[in-house]
């Protein structure tokens, strides 16, 4: 039991006030009487005229001491200290990656996270500030306050899992963002289990950081990949099955063809030993799906799902005099067919026309550019559209923007370009390669009414661009930027956005979620009439979703993709690697359980018994 | 021709209504302009006070012919004495019988009856006025009725207030039709001061001798009051003591931590009243009692304490019948 007001303690001399009231002679009320005669052979009133009289033995003189003790514990307010509180600014962690779905603590590690961190918003004090961060795939910020606890519970009310794994050094950028200036008065908390994203070498904070471990086992076999490949007669679908436990497995593996069991395998794993197991993939069956029984502690991983289905060929026109580099390039999408015709077989209808995903127009420009679907120009002629110009060179192709994703693994330090289109006063749209002549490779994304286009200013018959590697590996990122596949590979992670491209004259983009649930990702309207390429980033589900793109001048396509969360070891680790400023995170002010009401409450009884104790003696 | 007012007696009295109580306290008592209504007397309580009489122990020597047996030889019809014959002599109270047996002349001498005068000294001081309703009233009611016990009998009644010195006096007076006049003095007398027990000595001589009736709180050492009995003693009077005393000072209702202010000397007393205090000042006051009561019975004198608040009825037919202050 502490005191929270220990000068009260002063308040102890009304005692010896009292007991001295006592002593000294009473202060009397007058009252008139025919004759003192007889009162002044009372003995007590002898002993009572004196200044100072013995203090006798009196039960109102107890019970006034007895109150007069309580009130002044009452005042020295005592308190008990029932738990901590949490004063300053605290920035709270939540780990709700896939792994904190792991069932080895009940009901699961999500759920006592939360349940940890509303404990801790309980001990929030008066004015201490608390910022609640989800550490997923992609942390944020779920909420933030100072003092209000309903806001704080509110959050934790609404977080979800999600199926990826932790970022733990995004979350504890988003800590420190959080912190701000006031780094020196914070503290940080990590409720996770400790399975995040690979972090190089430790990253530090500038406060003291305590974290929570949340789990206690790891006992968990999964699926790490499934894939369909060709095989001899007819495709395979290829799983690889990990014990990522300390104890032997005994499994079966099911695999389901569209939802009908095709296949099982029972599996015996040793602790950290893995195997793979194929299964024959029936003729037109769209999806795989295998499943481990009996499920475990960590059912996520036991679960994957993969798409049999060939994706749609995304179609590319190659309107070229004749070159072999280029054509070859396109031609490395797993997901297109290049088609060629000449310069002189060119329609213009075929700008418009919705038999092509992408146009390639090599050393040609049609006289009346493309309006609907994309397209990329190589080696320009002089065009005014374009605002290409006669032929320079260019010197050093030079990036013209750092950490470009269109030159991603693009090296242009070795390549030389002896003629290049003057692309100096063209507006065309954003250069990605610049030269010491003026820009070489523009590219302008698409709008409303444009759709995305390219110009590549190199004559690749006057270059060695076509020998270098970083030619094909540019040129697949251009038709991968200006035409991107309507279904991405087919093993995403979850929550990777993914790209879907409708292809020209889409009307309507709808994706269904493995739970069954519907979203519209696009739909045309006057001001969008072109598509392009769509992000859809609600891959926070794992299993089989659904794309469908629905063009009027034909049947609706339907096309799949498939986020699986890969089986990995569920096991907590026993620390993260974050170092914090020393000292702990959580010790602070108590949080104290008034006991002065009761002192009060007594206090008052005492008095009351006093007063009836004074009657009935008098 | 005669008429009978009813509310008025034959000897001219007017007492209080007959059907309410008598009754010494204020709150009983309606106090209406005759002096017997001042008093509390009503017409019952008359009715039954003129069966009675104020007894004496020895035979009175008093000047007017009574009802007493006084120590002169008179004209009653109780045989006294017999002496022989002088010249002069009533020859009607000659005893021939026993000249014829004995051949000498011898008077027969009967018992003489002669009033006496009941002095009724009231203590008007400011003790006795501290409680006008169970001590000043009852007091003076008490005189009042031993006034007209006196008067009834035949005798004389005179009375006198004190304080500090004599405020009023009235009598001595004879005959039922005076007393009014005594009650009225009684009911004037000015109440306050200090008690003067001195100056009661210095007038009781000037009174006529007789029965001395003392109503008093008798609130004083008792040696104080030893003149006071000598004084009587001196005058030749019987004396009778009656002490009102207030229910306040027979039971107290005070408690607490208290500066006790005396009413006649503004002496005042610290007490704590509680249990104990009570109970010693029972002690005390039954202590005083006792010493009042001995001083009394050496100088003869008959001591009757009232309880103020008792109806003047019970007082005067019961506690004095029993005290032998009156007699049937």
């Amino acid at each position: 039991m502490d005191l929270l007001d220990p000068l009260a303690g002063l308040a102890g001399f009304s005692l010896a006030a009292i007991v001295a009231l006592y002593f000294l002679r009473a202060r009397r009320s007058t009252r008139q009487v025919p004759s003192t005669l007889w009162w002044r052979q009372v003995t007590l009133d002898r002993q009572a005229a004196a200044p100072w009289q013995r203090i006798r033995p009196s039960w109102l003189l107890a019970l006034q001491l007895l109150a007069a003790t309580f009130v002044v514990m009452a005042l020295l307010q005592p308190a008990l200290a029932t738990a901590q509180a949490l004063s300053g600014q605290t920035v709270v962690i939540i780990d709700n990656s896939a792994t904190m779905q792991a069932t080895d603590v009940h009901p699961d590690r999500l759920a006592v996270a939360i349940a940890d961190a509303r404990r801790l918003v309980q001990r929030l004090g008066p004015r201490a500030k608390m910022t609640l961060i989800a550490m997923g795939p992609s942390p944020r910020v779920i909420a933030t306050s100072e003092g209000d606890r309903q806001t704080l519970l509110q959050g934790l009310k609404h977080l979800r899992p999600s199926a990826g794994q932790a970022d733990l050094q995004e979350a504890l950028q988003l800590a420190v963002a959080a912190a701000g200036q006031h780094a020196s008065g914070t503290r940080l908390v990590i409720f996770s289990d400790g399975i995040t994203q690979a972090v190089g070498q430790p990253v530090t904070v500038p406060f003291p950081v305590d974290y929570e471990k949340i789990g206690v086992s790891g006992e968990n076999a999964g699926v790490t990949s499934l894939s369909v490949v060709p095989g001899p007669r007819g495709q395979i679908a290829v799983a690889h099955v990990q014990n990522f436990g300390r104890a032997v497995r005994h499994l079966t593996a099911e695999m389901y063809a569209d939802s009908r069991l095709t296949g099982a395998r029972s599996l015996d794993l040793t602790p950290r030993s893995g195997e793979e197991v194929s299964f024959p993939v029936p003729a037109g069956a769209t999806t795989v799906r295998v499943e481990l029984v009996p499920r475990d502690n960590y059912p996520l991983d036991q679960v994957a799902v993969a798409v049999a289905a060939s994706p749609p060929v995304l179609r590319i026109l190659l309107v070229s005099a004749g070159d072999m580099f280029l054509q070859n390039a396109l031609a490395l999408r797993p997901d297109v067919q290049v088609v060629s015709e000449t310069p002189s077989a060119w329609q213009p209808s075929q700008g418009s026309s919705s038999s092509y995903g992408l146009l390639v127009f090599d050393g040609f420009v049609p006289p009346e550019l493309p309006a609907s679907v994309p397209y990329l120009v190589v080696g320009p002629p002089p065009n005014r559209m374009l605002g290409a110009g006669s032929a320079l060179s260019p010197g050093p192709l030079l990036p013209a923007q750092a950490d470009d994703p269109l030159l991603a693994d693009v090296d242009l330090a070795n390549v030389d370009a002896a003629a290049s289109a003057d692309m100096s006063s063209s507006h065309f749209g954003s250069v990605v390669v610049t030269s010491a002549g003026g820009p070489v490779l523009l590219v302008r994304p698409a709008t409303a009414t444009a759709p995305a286009a390219a110009v590549l200013g190199i004559f690749l018959h006057d270059s060695n661009f076509v020998l270098r590697s970083a030619f094909p590996i540019l040129i697949t990122h251009l038709s991968q930027y200006l035409a991107p596949g309507t279904v991405p590979a087919p093993d995403q992670q979850p929550g990777t956005p993914v790209t879907i491209s409708p292809g020209p004259g889409a009307k309507l983009v709808t994706v269904t979620f493995p739970s069954g649930h519907h979203e519209i990702l696009w739909r045309s309207t006057k001001e969008t009439a072109v598509a392009g390429a769509l992000t859809f980033d609600g891959t926070y589900e794992p299993g089989l979703y659904r794309v469908n793109v629905a063009v009027p001048s034909r049947t609706s396509t339907a096309s799949y993709f498939a986020v699986d969360v890969a089986g990995q070891s569920t096991w907590p680790s026993p620390s993260l690697q974050v170092r914090g400023t020393a000292g702990r995170a959580l010790p602070t002010s108590s949080i104290y359980k008034s006991l002065w009401p009761w002192m009060a409450g007594i206090a008052l009884v005492l008095l009351l018994t006093e007063w009836v104790v004074y009657h009935r003696v008098t | 021709m005669s008429s009978t007012n009813p509310g008025t007696t034959r000897s001219g009295l007017s007492p209080a209504a007959p059907d309410r109580p008598e009754t010494a306290r204020p709150e009983t008592a309606r106090p209406g302009n005759s002096p017997a209504s001042r008093l509390g007397l009503t017409q019952d309580l008359l009715k039954a006070l003129q069966r009675l009489a104020i007894p004496s122990r020895r035979a009175v020597l008093g000047g007017i012919a009574g009802r007493r047996r006084s120590r002169r030889y008179g004209s009653s019809l109780d045989l006294a004495d017999y002496r022989a014959y002088a010249p002069g002599d009533d020859i009607r109270r000659l005893d021939w019988s026993a000249y014829a047996r004995l051949g000498r002349l011898i008077m027969r001498l009967y018992a003489g009856e002669e009033d006496t005068c009941i002095n009724l000294w009231v203590d008007t001081s400011a003790s006795m006025a501290w409680d006008e309703a169970t001590k000043c009233r009852p007091a003076r009611a008490i005189a009042g009725a031993l006034a007209f016990l006196a008067l009834a009998s035949e005798d004389r009644a005179a009375c006198a207030g004190f304080s500090g010195s004599v405020v009023g006096r009235a009598g001595p007076l004879r005959g039922k039709p005076s007393a009014p006049r005594l009650w009225a003095a009684l009911a004037d007398f000015p109440s306050g001061g200090p008690t003067g027990w001195a100056s009661l000595v210095a007038a009781i001589p000037s009174l006529p001798r007789g029965i001395s009736v003392v109503i008093s709180d008798f609130l004083a050492d008792p040696e104080e009051l030893r003149p006071v009995f000598a004084a009587q003693k001196r005058a030749g009077n019987e004396l009778m003591l009656i002490q009102v005393l207030s229910p306040e000072e027979l039971r107290p209702s005070i408690a607490g931590e208290l500066r006790l202010v005396d009413s006649e000397s503004e002496a005042s007393v610290d007490v704590t009243v509680g249990r104990a205090a009570l109970e010693a000042y029972h002690g005390a006051r039954l202590e005083h009692g006792r010493a009042l009561s001995a001083l009394a019975s050496s100088y003869g004198a008959t001591l009757m304490p009232v309880d103020g608040s008792l109806p003047l009825r019970q007082i005067v037919l019961g506690d004095m019948l029993r005290a032998r202050v009156a007699s049937a």
